[in-house]
């Protein structure tokens, strides 16, 4: 029992610590690509080739003001970046990052909980976080933030059935909705060949999902300033990026676990393989970000309503056919 | 067909997203064009040429003689020059000719003795009205001034532009 305990409490300081520096990390890789992209250099000051910008960054917004609008709700206006926040890193708690590991004889599963709900349980908690930036929005009492949160709110809405309905393939593949199960069933053949379009329009709503670009309508600078953090300064700021990078590196994990066979592969160690894996797949989002522009607000929701949810209602039907035919 | 039909198709519209990922991904590997400007320098051409600077014979004596060709050619008359003797010393002696130059009395009185070659006493140009336009290089008679390649110049105050002899033979 107490074995179990201390397993437990060393696995989620692991993951939290990990998934802190990752996020603080992934702003330095997102630089970098953006830069390579963009034929420049990036950060090169801070330590070898930059990197330790992100550190230096952190210490900035550590020391800067922290900027209150007057007629803001305090608490709301408070709260809003740990919504932001909270969801992303508690989401890892169900994804397995690694092959069950034997230490002095007990079998300790490299996942902190295996629900058997797993998938539920991150589709629930990664809707949480669309409150963090409607409340952000909302109680900033400033135009642009809250024209920021209204769109963020709507655009959210809408992503989330095509979401949702791109992994419920995955889901009748398997048979389970437990990721460790999930995991598992993908030994042979990873879901990625069974359910492409899954895959594709996972990776298209979870971007709009993120508030990226091309879908980061609730930030647009060039309409809204800098949408619904716009009065955001100082480390309420930086829980939101902190908020946002972690969110692209769960949706990575999510994505590894359910399309990509999760941690296995052959020769390497299981954790390396997913970590091998996650990078890729963030390189994939920061590749969609730096080469696609912002799209038009009607476009948005023209694309998601019209194309995406369509395509994953065919994605079902498609795949429940072709299991009854082959009798599965 | 419809051309308008034919931009919205799916196929139309996937394959021209290909092509921006396309694109990107070729930039990617590229070698940035950027570089880090004040630790590296930009690799100019050995013919680029930019703002004027002095000559020097071999002994380290100026080759100017303050002819006042160049002040009078310059565009937007950047170059001041004021003209002086070059001084010798006390034990030269005046050749056969000096002797017979009465224009270099005065200046005896004062210790002085020059063998009446005129050589500028200070060289000044500014560099916030040079237009690097080479017309001084062009006319001077005796390559004293050139364009050289120094074309960072930096300064806090406007007095700072006006480069005298020192700074103009050290420039590139």
């Amino acid at each position: 029992m107490i074995f179990w305990l201390i397993a437990e409490i060393i696995k989620i300081l692991i993951v939290f610590a990990g998934l802190l520096a990752a996020a603080a990390y992934l702003t330095l890789l997102e630089r970098k690509v953006a830069a390579k992209i963009q034929n420049r250099m990036g950060p090169m000051e801070a330590g070898f080739h930059g990197l330790l910008q992100p550190i230096a960054d952190g210490i900035k917004l550590f020391f800067k003001e922290d900027i209150i609008p007057a007629d803001a709700d305090k608490i709301l206006f408070l709260l809003a970046p740990i919504i932001v926040v909270i969801p992303a890193l508690t989401t890892f708690a169900v994804i397995p990052f690694g092959a069950p590991v034997k230490i002095l004889g007990h079998t300790v599963p490299l996942q902190i909980t295996n629900v058997n709900i797993g998938i539920l349980f991150i589709l629930a908690l990664s809707s949480l976080g669309i409150y963090g930036v409607v409340l952000g929005g909302w109680a900033s009492n400033s135009k642009y933030s809250l024209l920021g949160g209204i769109r963020t709110a709507a655009q959210m809405i809408s992503y989330e059935i095509p979401l949702v309905l791109s992994i419920i393939g995955v889901i009748m593949i398997a048979g389970d909705l437990s990721l460790s199960k999930i995991v598992s069933e993908q030994s042979h053949i990873w879901f990625i060949v069974y359910q492409p379009v899954g895959f594709i329009i996972y990776l298209i709503a979870s971007t709009a999902e993120m508030n990226r670009v091309p879908f980061d309508l609730g930030e647009a600078e060039g309409e809204l300033v800098a949408g619904f953090h716009t009065e955001y300064s100082s480390m309420e700021f930086a829980f939101y990026f902190i908020g946002e990078y972690a969110q692209i590196v769960v949706n990575s994990a999510i994505i590894v676990t359910l399309f990509l066979g999760g941690w296995q592969g052959p020769f390497l160690p299981s954790v390396l393989w997913f970590l091998i894996k996650l990078f890729f797949v963030v390189l994939i989002y920061l590749w969609l970000r730096w080469t696609y522009p912002r799209l038009r607000y009607d476009e948005l929701m023209d694309f998601g309503w019209k194309f995406l949810l369509p395509l994953a209602l065919a994605n079902i039907i498609v795949t429940g056919f072709i299991m009854i035919l082959m009798n599965k | 067909m419809d051309t308008k039909k034919q931009e919205n198709s799916i196929i139309e519209i996937s394959k021209n997203l290909l092509i921006g990922l396309k694109t990107t991904i070729k930039t990617f590997f590229n070698k940035p064009v950027t570089f880090q400007y004040p630790r590296e320098r930009l690799e100019i051409a050995e013919r680029f040429r930019a703002f004027p600077k002095l000559n020097v014979n071999k002994d380290g004596s100026l080759r100017c003689v303050a002819c006042f060709l160049c002040q009078t050619v310059c565009p937007p008359a950047a170059i001041k020059i004021k003209s002086g003797y070059v001084d010798y010393g006390d034990e030269h002696e005046l050749t056969e000719r000096q002797k017979h130059n009465h224009s270099l009395d005065k200046l005896a009185h004062n210790n002085t003795f020059n063998d009446g070659r005129r050589h500028p006493s200070s060289f000044d140009i500014d560099l916030l009205r040079c237009i690097c336009c080479g017309y001084c290089e062009e006319i001077c008679p005796e390559e004293a001034i050139s364009m050289g390649s120094n074309y960072e110049v930096a300064f806090y105050t406007r007095d700072e532009g006006i480069y005298g002899i020192e700074k103009l033979i050290e420039s590139r």
